[in-house]
């Protein structure tokens, strides 16, 4: 299976937020990886949740070496996340809203 | 849902922003790609009116709508693209979205065309198709 081939969604993203470079990202829905490891590679810092527990382990296994250094990866949702700390740059719905 | 949006925007600095990226209401559709062009083979449709993708998407487009009509967040930019799945067969496409996509399949009618399409040329390839909405949301000032 093969999903958008053609990239549009990382150019839709890379549009919508053009500077990643310096941003701490909290992902939304990060499931197991899939967009993440999209765009991740030009962000600061990642911290991704996801409310299924196997596919956030599934992801925290096949991460590319080189993103483990900026991603973090937990199960777990907005309401689950602890008290908001207004800490982050950017909140990523990654298709969950 | 207007609950997250509350949430994500207490976890924002006051210059940052949310990406909302989903599908829109627009149905998905199954197409085979021909040399001539792509052809329409039928929809991604809803098993369950209560829980499939539209009734989803559509509680997800109010709760939107609602964070906006509190002032919780200005929308900065807003587009559509569309997204793609390609099986290597159409029991992949089908299974696929039996599995993963809640609430929703495709019908045999449609997999009966796109069979008839496949096997039409060699070299045609079926898709799953469906439109995504992606919109970058300034928080308010409370």
């Amino acid at each position: 299976m093969q999903l958008d081939p053609e990239a549009h969604e990382v150019a839709a993203l890379a549009e919508a937020a053009p500077d990643l470079s310096a941003a701490r990202i909290l992902e939304v829905g990060c499931g197991a990886g899939r967009l993440t490891r999209r765009y991740a590679p030009r962000a600061g810092s990642v911290l991704a949740i996801d409310p299924d527990a196997a596919s956030v382990a599934a992801f925290h296994r096949a991460m590319p070496p080189p993103l483990r250094r900026r991603v973090e990866v937990r199960a777990g949702t907005l309401a689950t996340l602890g008290d908001p700390d207004g800490s982050f740059d950017v909140v990523l719905l990654a298709w969950s809203l | 849902m207007v609950d997250a949006l509350q949430r994500a925007r207490a976890w924002l600095r006051p210059a940052g922003f949310v990406i909302d990226i989903r599908p829109t209401a627009e149905p998905a559709y199954l197409e085979v790609q021909l040399a001539g062009g792509t052809e329409l083979a039928g929809r991604v449709g809803d098993v369950d009116g209560r829980t499939g993708p539209s009734a989803r998407h559509a509680r997800a487009d109010t709760a939107l709508a609602t964070a906006i009509a509190r002032h919780w967040f200005a929308v900065e930019l807003r587009r559509e693209f569309s997204f793609s799945r390609h099986g290597d067969t159409l029991d992949e496409l089908r299974d696929h979205i039996r599995s993963d996509w809640r609430g929703a399949a495709i019908d045999d009618a449609a997999l009966g065309r796109a069979a008839a399409l496949l096997t039409s040329e060699p070299g045609a390839r079926a898709r799953v198709r469906e439109q995504i909405g992606i919109a970058r949301l300034a928080p308010r000032k409370s």
